[in-house]
Formats: C-alpha cells, structure tokens, sequence
C-alpha cells in the first residue's frame, strides 16, 4: 500500500518545486489565489484526459509520440517560466515588510495572471497524467482494496502537499525581502534542467546523436539514486553523467535567461 | 545546383540508412513487474533499438538514469526505445511503477 505513496510523492515533489518557487515570488499579486486554482483544476483535469488518451499518444509519431508530446509542453512550461522570470526582473524588487496593507500589490495585467494559470497548469500535466496512469493501474489490479489505495495515494499526496509548503514557506522565511532574487535563481535552474531534458528527448527521438556521449561521471561524489542526488535533480536538474548535449543545453539556457533577465531590470528600473 | 543537391540528398540517405543498418536489436519483456531478461547484452559503439513488451495488464514506466531514458508502456503494448552507441559498462534501468521488482542491467561490451 505504501509503495503507491512512495510513487506519488516521488512524482509530486517534481510538481512541487516549481509550484512553491512560483507561488512564493507572487504572493503579493492580487487574486493570485484565483488564478492558481484555476490552474491547478485545469491541470488536474487535462492529466485525467491526457492518461485517458496514452494509447494513442504513445503509438503515435511511429512510437515515439510521448516524446515529442513531452518536448512540447516542456517547451511551453519553459516559454512560460521564462515570462514569469521576466515579469519579476522587470517588477520592482523591493518587497514590502508589511503584509496587509493596499500599497503591497505588486503589479500583474489581468492577461499575465492567465499565464499563471497555464505555468501551473502545464507544470502539473507534466507528471499529472503518469500519477493518474498509475493510479489507474493500480485501482485495476485487485490485490489491493479501494480503501488502501485511496490512503497509500492520500499518504503520497499529503506527503507532497506537505513538501510543497514547506519549501513555500522555508523560501519566503528565509528569503524575506529578497524573495523575488531567489526565486529568480530557483527558477533560471529549474528551466535550465528542464532544458537539458529536452536534450534528452531529442537524442531520444534519434533526431539528435551527436554529443550523446556522458562528459564526465561524478557517481563517486553524489550517485543519482541517492537521497541528494535525487533532490539537486528536481531542484537543478543534476545528472551524473551529463551528456554534451545536455550540457550544452544546460549552460545555453543560463547564459540566455541571464542575459534577457538583465534586459528586464533596466526597463524596470526605467520605470 | 540541382545535380549538387541530388549528391547531398544521395548522400544524406545513405548516411541515415547506413546508421539504420547498424543498429543492434535487443528485446525486453516485462511479465508480473519483473524484466525478462534481467540483463541485457549488446555490443559498444553501435546504436540499440530497444524493443520492450509490456505483458502485464497494468501500466509501467521504463526508466534508466544511466540510459536517460523514460517511457510509459501501457499494459499490453509494446515501445521502441532508442539507445545512442555506447560505452562499454553496466546500465542500470527499472520499471518507475514497480522499482522493487522491475530491476534490470544492459551490459555494454
């Protein structure tokens, strides 16, 4: 029974991180509440429909359709990771200390919050629809009863919900007013990583083999199963033996989001 | 101009064919959440066409973090994963679902 909860947390904590890191650099905007709900029930929703359609997913494309499904919407959560970086290097930094008063609003167009929305949303379909998957495999095999099925998920999924507070909460304690500088960072890595997966998929797809070769193998310092290997993998995408693509792709991503994250700070410094 | 580009087109397909033709097949089944065989041989520098048969009723994720590999198989079908060449060593993968049991190595020579 809990060997389903380790599955699902293990899949929530991917979700997890990006959720926190985003929810924490807008807890200022107005009715952000509404427009992540939003979010999140479109997620949930959609990975229901996306499990619903694997079948055909997976055939298609000559076999190779989840990944070219997976390239695209991490392409779209990157696009829409990168919004939101920007719209926080373009917002002024300083946070106010105080947090009920009117003037602690920081400025988000309506249209910007739907983007929200879709980040939140995209971001949960990513793992929505194989927590669903095995889920779905599991109601259907009948060693276990409903009832154990429903707490080895509820345990995982507490378990995750619980994981996501936490790094909220831990990121605007000890952030405090740099909240907006960390989550940058948090953020710049998080599509970085989410980059170098695509580079992946890409050699997955056999459209890219070169540079498919691991540069260097740092197992001996942290192994990828371990406990820290698993969680800098979530956090910055750490692999132990990085592929030169992955690489590439990697440090490709930082040095263009910093760059473009430079652009945004002089305009809104100019404001 | 057009006779230059037919030369490229001619050689591009014979470039893709030729690395066609030099792809090792190896064939992997997955009955009661357990891999069969547990491990794998194929030959380094040659790309791998991966061929795993999901024989359970249930759904399963073939994962390899050496591989950098992830894929759902649904119950009852069967998925081509492809394997750039390798280097010589021992990959190991699991099924994401069932890591207990679905414990596998392709070993590389």
């Amino acid at each position: 029974m809990f060997q389903i909860s380790i599955v699902v947390f293990r899949e929530f904590l991917e979700i997890a991180l990006l959720m926190s890191v985003v929810f924490a650099a807008t807890k200022y905007v107005p009715n952000r509440n509404f427009y992540a709900t939003l979010g999140i029930i479109a997620g949930i929703v959609g990975s229901c429909i996306l499990a619903f359609f694997t079948n055909s997913i997976v055939e298609a494309f000559q076999g190779v359709g989840q990944e070219i499904f997976t390239i695209i919407l991490l392409s779209v959560t990157i696009l829409l990771i990168s919004w939101t970086i920007c719209w926080m290097a373009a917002n002024p930094r300083r946070l106010p200390t105080a947090i009920k008063s009117a003037s602690t609003k920081v400025a988000m167009g309506r249209g910007s919050r739907y983007i929200l929305t879709s980040l939140i949303a995209t971001n949960i379909f990513r793992e929505g629809f194989e927590i669903v998957l095995f889920s779905y495999g599991v109601l259907t095999v009948n060693k276990l009863t409903p009832l154990e099925v429903f707490i080895g998920f509820g345990a995982g999924g507490l378990l995750g919900i619980i994981t996501a507070l936490l790094i909220y909460k831990g990121l605007l304690n000890v952030a405090g007013k740099y909240v907006f500088k960390v989550s940058t960072f948090m953020l710049v890595l998080i599509t970085a990583s989410l980059a170098s997966e695509v580079a992946n998929l890409l050699s997955a797809i056999g459209v890219v083999d070169i540079l498919a070769e691991p540069m260097w193998d740092s197992s001996f310092l942290i192994p990828d199963r371990s406990v820290i290997g698993r969680i800098l993998a979530v956090l910055a995408g750490y692999t132990a033996q990085p592929t030169g693509m992955q690489f590439l792709f990697y440090i490709g991503t930082i040095l263009l989001l910093t760059s473009i994250i430079k652009f945004y700070q002089k305009k809104g410094a100019s404001r | 101009m057009f006779g230059k580009l037919l030369r490229v087109f001619a050689l591009l397909s014979f470039i893709i064919t030729a690395q066609a033709e030099d792809t090792q097949i190896l064939e992997l089944k997955i009955i009661n959440h357990r891999f069969e065989p547990e491990i794998l041989q194929a030959v380094a520098g040659k790309r791998i066409k991966l061929i795993v048969h999901n024989t359970d009723k249930t759904v399963e994720e073939f994962e390899s973090y050496e591989l950098k590999r992830e894929k759902i198989i649904p119950g009852g079908k069967t998925v081509n994963i492809i394997l750039p060449p390798l280097k010589p060593g021992k990959y190991n993968f699991f099924g994401e679902f069932h890591e207990d049991t679905a414990q596998g190595y392709l070993v590389v020579k």
